[in-house]
């Protein structure tokens, strides 16, 4: 009984020494949150000597909380750029300038200059996001087509002052209201690169000069909107270089075969009527492909199928009178989507890279067939013959039944 | 005469502290997956392994309860002969040592490595081994009832696997052995090897009630936690792909993932936490083990003032195992993967084949041992 | 071991660790003594023994016939009805024995039939009949009678039975337990009007000679917990309690660990349904807290209302409860472990609304969560300690010098001020003040942790506490029982309360004996329509 009371008195006493001195010492990773500079968007470029040329968009205080609001109309974000051999230093490099530790959880947005893509290629940029801890791979990938990433996080925007949040919303938008741009995060862009007949695709953006000398007016004191900018198309990857795009309806054509298109909106020449357009919302659709391969013939079948409304017509209809004006109006969505699938294909058979995953499709379905084919499949691929059959069914025509007609 | 170790489990909490144990490796790194030359069909090796853990444990629990109320230490006397089987269970004390230090270093790293880089491993190491020596202490009874609370863990990762659901494309998983199926039998090997730390069941099975039922409940925990672990390979190559192998903590990354509704994401938190605990409580009972078995091996009265040194032991071991995190990562991917299943399986068989022998009626001569706790339990069991 | 501590502690509380020789003979009551028949020599003996107390009362009275036989009445003046002692004892021996020579005859007479009092007792031994006097009981003695006649004429001043203060429900019984102890048992009485209903009387302390009384049910009660009980409480050894917290210290199990081991009450119906299910009360004479054992974690999170709501409302509060703990145990230590190592697990608006707040605090986050809330532990001792007019005035000037006026110098940041005031809601919510009051100090060392290891230190510390819990029993009774070990079928009343009709079965360990606790299938159904109403035709 002594010897476990003793026992009991040196537990207690060791384990108040021990919580004692983790506290005393414990500081390895303490970081206190006011001594970070939270990093928005995170821009690459090559510098003019060759070297990383890392922009960083950081949040001020209060940009996004709400706390003490603040009044004045001062930007909500600053920029900075450094310059570096990796990522790695570049990154530490911007301790030299801001006064807080630059701290990356929180980054939505890489972007990348198109320049830096096309000739530097991306592997020493993904290896950092992948292998340090901090970058989150939910992030989003943007290359920035015929401008530097620097000048992009440059841009403002109006109703959204933050461009990471400002370029999230879009790209929500674009995701959900048009399907004109590649649904996908750093995640699924490494995915894609490190599988099999597959290429990777990232969004594009392309910067807006605003009209220069806008005069604000009012309580606005800070500088002038020098620049905006928008979303749409996407940059194709061969590997790991940039080799070119897809423009808004192109990459709806791809999105079409990756079954990724939602609500989108389709214009197509009026049936009824002589160089009058008319558009029809659509909205559902699922795509879906299979690659068929005999000897070096390869065959894609691309089946679409989507659901739509009536959205508006420029000259007026009556589908009661005419019933057949329907399957016209279907028709003329089906030939659209042709179009804009067959575009797709075209374009990215041009530019040699597999975007679609075509040989991926092989790999998965036939790995045998693929095991022959993949390493002539750079000769294969711009051969590929694709069958392209879109089911269009127009459901609903609004909440009219036919068109004001003028007198 | 006095048992060393009074405390009783239930059915139940033996079933949660297997899987307490096997899901240990499996919370946040996945050494399955670690450079798996074969990522979409990786589960086929994962079921393999479930297959076969369950026909070895199937043997090792019967043999063991033939001796109901002996722990393997002490039947292996029995059965072959005190020299013999007092080195078999040696190896297995230090088999039980060794894996408690690789989950600790194992924590310890990957929480520097994802979370804390500044923080030397070593501070995280002794704290949770002083945790889980410190309810060692205690008995097996309240390991047992900590097992029962942390394995609320295994809802809350299901569920962590099922959330990230609309980062998942099914389509990752083809094609279906594409290099054949030998690879996946040489991986299921790595799989089985973190299996076979269930061995510590043969020291708990003298203190199951109702331990007609073990073999049942052993068979459930090996089915769940083998299906978590097939439902892991299959989530983790849906969401990345080829990737899947790449990551040294995996699940993490999954659960970094899980993005509802813009702002229910961020939930590292949970899965570290249940991590945490899941490492102190699996080597709690390791250190258990292995303090009840040196205590029973060398006759001593007590087996508590053996639980701190061992853990300082652990703590060691842990810091001596690996120089750095390669070494870690090369020690799941082959070593373990080798002699793991040589250590526990050849004592197996070298139990199993003694025991045959005297059941044939070669009746070794044996060391006059006489378990302890033996006369005790006798007629409680009849 | 646990009891050695226990006597050690004891020693040091109330004797200041040494033993004074002299005790012992003061409160030995020495040989003992017989009445004397002369009432002088009693009367001297009596003044003797309460050291010429001046609020003793001796009355010589002459009864008999022609006053021939000298009788004298002795009590103490405020300890007894006055009524009672001169109506129904005085008056009527007077009266009554008006014919009577012989003192004998009279001293038989009184106790057989005159005296129209419930209690009446003989007493030869001086030292009981001194104590009776002490309780408030009224003595008669006769001269040349060497007996007393002992009167029970207890009457004292004592509250009204009032609603509880510090539990209070909105439905559900509003009586409270009073300081009386026969007042306290003729509620628990009232409740259950059943003779198994068993009460034992114990006098506890040797200078106070305070009554307690040890409750349960015969026949539900698990015997071996109510042996060990009474073991526990005839092992008690104290000059005096006063308030039931003394003997709980005396009788629990573990009286180093920071969670009570037995639960305290001033609520009758939660001392009744404890005892049906098959657990033990102990009542303190002076104490309005009824103790309750065994205790399990999970009964401090319950709060009598829970059953007495429907069962959806009952369970959903009661799951509120426990995330309310959890709150409180961890909500200040999660601040500081998330804004000093893990920024990223908050989502970006939230941490840069914090990193705003916090951009001109003047102090880590740890001794911004410290000094809040040892301000808040002050306040809220402050506001207890104060009279009620004041109390009011202490809460508006601490939250406006908390909750704005620091906010406003900069001290502290808006986020630490709702995390306090979050965590001091929760801790409200315990339903029982002593696992509140455990809660608020393992706060602390969690927060330091938390600063030190971020969520690491948390989830260690969290499990030394669960360790430690893990390892309490309360009267056999593992403490973290039906959690772990798990027992299914004690789940229906626990994180949620099953309908009444479902709660079939009292909890095991304790209510062992007669598990059955409702009769099954008493779903009400109603009737189908046409057997109770005329259909429509």
């Amino acid at each position: 009984m002594k010897t476990s009371k003793a026992l009991m008195y040196t537990t207690v006493y060791l384990t108040v020494t021990a919580l004692l001195m983790t506290v005393a010492t414990g500081c390895w990773s303490r970081k206190e949150i006011e001594s970070l500079a939270f990093v928005t968007a995170v821009g690459v470029d090559r510098s003019p000597s060759g070297k990383i040329q890392m922009t960083a968009s950081f949040a001020k205080s209060g940009a996004l909380g709400t706390g003490e609001r603040q009044t004045s109309q001062e930007k909500p974000f600053w920029v900075e750029t450094v310059e570096g051999n990796t990522m790695f230093e570049s990154f530490r490099n911007l301790s030299y300038l801001s006064p807080k530790r630059p701290y990356l959880p929180h980054n939505d947005i890489y972007l990348f200059g198109e320049e830096l893509l096309r000739e530097t290629g991306l592997k020493p940029f993904i290896d950092f996001i992948n292998r340090q801890p901090q970058p989150r791979l939910t992030a989003r990938m943007i290359v920035t087509r015929g401008a530097t990433a620097r000048d992009f996080l440059q841009a403002e925007f109006e109703g959204m002052t933050m461009p990471s949040e400002a370029l999230r919303a879009i790209i929500n938008n674009l995701v959900n209201a048009w399907g004109t741009i590649p649904d996908l995060t750093i995640r699924e862009f490494m995915c894609r690169m490190e599988s099999e007949g597959i290429e990777p695709i990232a969004m594009c953006a392309e910067l807006i000069p605003l009209e220069p000398d806008i005069q604000l007016e009012g309580e606005v004191t800070r500088e002038k909107v020098k620049a905006t900018a928008t979303l749409g198309g996407t940059a194709v990857f061969k590997g790991n270089y940039l080799v070119g795009w897809l423009d808004n309806f192109e990459t709806r054509g791809l999105n079409w075969i990756l079954g990724k298109t939602n609500n989108t909106v389709i214009e197509f020449p009026h049936p009824g009527a002589e160089d009058k357009i008319a558009s029809v919302e659509i909205l559902r659709a699922t795509g879906k492909f299979k690659v068929e391969v005999e000897d070096d013939n390869v065959r894609a079948l691309i089946e679409v199928e989507v659901v739509g409304n009536i959205g508006c017509v420029q000259e007026s209809v009556d589908f009661l009178k005419e019933p057949g004006l329907w399957t016209k109006f279907e028709n003329g969505v089906k030939n659209t989507i042709e179009d804009e699938i067959a575009g797709a294909v075209a374009t990215l058979q041009q530019l040699g890279a597999d975007a679609v995953g075509f040989g991926q499709d092989i790999f998965r379905r036939k790995p045998k067939e693929w095991a022959r084919l993949r390493d002539r499949w750079d000769e294969i691929f711009p051969t590929i013959e694709a069958d392209i059959s879109v089911e269009v069914h127009l459901r609903g025509m609004g909440v009219i039944l036919k068109s004001i007609e003028s007198r | 005469m006095r048992q060393m170790e009074a405390g009783r489990i239930s059915l139940f909490q033996t079933m949660c502290m297997l899987l307490v144990i096997r899901l240990t490796a499996t919370t946040i790194a996945f050494p399955f997956m670690v450079q798996h030359e074969s990522p979409s069909d990786a589960w086929i090796g994962a079921a393999i392994s479930v297959v076969t853990a369950l026909i070895v444990f199937e043997l090792m629990v019967r043999l063991s309860l033939n001796f109901p109320n002996m722990t393997v230490v002490q039947y292996s006397q029995t059965v072959l002969g005190k020299f013999l089987g007092s080195i078999v269970a040696l190896l297995l004390i230090l088999f039980w040592i060794l894996d408690t230090a690789v989950a600790a270093r194992a924590m310890g790293n990957a929480l520097v490595n994802a979370f804390m880089p500044e923080t030397p491993a070593l501070v995280f190491i002794i704290m949770s081994v002083f945790l889980s020596a410190n309810a060692a202490r205690n008995g097996i009874e309240i390991i047992g009832r900590w097992s029962e609370l942390v394995s609320v863990g295994i809802p809350l990762t299901t569920i962590m696997l099922v959330l990230p659901f609309r980062a998942m494309d099914f389509q990752n998983l083809l094609p279906i052995l594409p290099y054949g199926f030998g690879i996946h039998l040489k991986r299921s090997v790595v799989a089985l090897a973190i299996f076979l730390r269930l061995s510590v069941l043969g020291m708990m099975i003298p203190y199951v009630h109702n331990r007609k039922e073990i073999l049942r409940y052993t068979r459930y925990a090996i089915l769940i936690s083998g299906f978590l672990l097939v439902a892991q390979a299959i989530v983790l190559v849906a969401i990345f792909g080829p990737q899947a192998t790449n990551s040294a903590v995996p699940t993490l990354q999954l659960v970094r993932q899980i993005t509802i509704g813009e702002f229910f994401e961020r939930l590292e938190l949970i899965p570290v936490a249940i991590w945490v605990l899941i490492t102190v409580v699996n080597m709690a009972v390791f250190v258990w083990a292995s303090a009840l078995g040196i205590a029973q091996l060398f006759n001593l009265n007590r087996f508590q003032p053996l639980v701190y040194p061992i853990g300082a032991l652990a703590t060691l071991l842990s810091i001596l195992l690996f120089k750095n995190y390669l070494e870690q990562v090369l020690y799941f991917k082959y070593l373990q993967s080798v002699f793991v299943p040589l250590l526990v399986l050849g004592v197996y068989a070298l139990l199993y084949a003694g025991f045959a022998l005297r059941k044939l009626g070669f009746n070794r001569p044996t060391g006059s041992v006489t378990p302890m706790g033996l006369e005790a339990e006798a007629d409680e069991n009849k | 071991m646990i009891r050695r501590l226990a006597k050690k502690m004891r020693a040091v509380a109330w004797f200041g660790g040494k033993k004074r020789s002299g005790n012992k003979k003061v409160w030995q009551s020495g040989p003992s003594i017989t009445i004397s028949d002369v009432l002088e020599v009693n009367e001297r003996r009596i003044r003797q023994a309460f050291k010429g107390s001046f609020d003793l009362v001796y009355r010589r009275i002459a009864i008999g016939k022609d006053g021939c036989i000298a009788a004298l009445v002795v009590h103490i003046d405020e300890m007894v009805n006055p009524q009672s002692v001169i109506s129904a004892i005085v008056e009527r021996i007077v009266d009554k024995t008006g014919s009577l020579t012989d003192p004998n005859t009279a001293y038989t007479h009184i106790r057989d039939r005159y005296l129209e009092l419930t209690g009446v007792t003989e007493e030869c031994d001086f030292h009981k009949m001194v104590q009776e006097i002490a309780n408030g009981n009224t003595c008669i003695f006769i001269h040349g009678v060497a007996k007393v006649l002992v009167c029970e004429t207890q009457g004292y001043n004592q509250r009204e039975v009032s609603q509880p203060t510090t539990e209070a429900t909105i439905r559900g019984s509003k009586e409270g337990f009073v300081e009386a102890l026969p007042t306290n048992l003729s509620l628990i009485r009232r409740r259950i009007r059943n003779p198994r209903l068993t009460i034992e009387q114990y006098i506890l302390g040797k200078v106070s000679r305070t009554p307690v009384a040890l409750i349960y049910i015969e026949g539900i009660a698990n015997s071996r917990i109510v042996e060990e009980a009474r073991r526990r409480l005839s092992s008690v050894n104290i000059d005096s309690v006063q308030e039931s917290g003394q003997l709980e210290e005396l009788i629990e199990d573990a009286p180093l660990s920071p969670f009570p081991t037995l639960l305290r009450t001033e609520r009758p119906d939660r001392v009744t349904g404890n005892l049906l299910e098959g657990r033990f009360a102990i009542l303190t004479d002076g104490s309005p807290f009824a103790l309750i054992g065994p205790a399990t974690f999970t009964m401090f999170l319950t709060a009598p209302e829970d059953y007495f709501e429907r069962f959806f409302a009952g369970s959903v509060i009661r799951s509120l409860r426990y995330v309310a703990f959890i709150i409180s145990l961890t909500l200040p230590a999660l601040y500081v472990a998330i804004t000093t190592f893990h920024q990223e697990l908050l989502p970006t608006p939230l941490i840069l609304s914090i990193a705003a707040q916090r951009d001109r605090i003047p102090f880590p986050a740890v001794v911004e969560a410290a000094l809040m809330e040892i301000a808040f532990e002050l306040l809220r001792e402050a506001g207890i300690r104060l009279p009620a007019v004041l109390g009011q005035a202490v809460s508006i000037i601490g939250a406006l010098v908390i909750g704005e006026a620091a906010l406003r110098a900069g001290l502290v940041s808006a986020a630490m001020v709702v995390a306090v005031a979050l965590t001091g809601i929760s801790s409200f919510a315990t339903p029982i003040f002593s696992l509140a009051i455990s809660i608020r100090l393992l706060r602390f060392p969690l927060m330091l942790l938390a600063s030190a290891l971020g969520l690491f230190g948390i989830v260690a510390g969290l499990a030394a506490m669960v360790t430690h819990l893990l390892t309490l029993r309360s009267f056999g009774v593992p403490y973290m029982e039906p959690l772990a070990p798990f027992v299914a079928q004690s789940q229906k009343d626990e994180v949620f309360r099953a309908p009444w009709w479902a709660l079939d079965e009292r909890p095991r360990f304790v209510g062992e004996q007669d598990d059955q606790r409702i009769a099954p299938g008493q779903m009400p159904r109603p009737p189908a329509p046409d057997e109770t109403y005329e259909s429509d035709r």
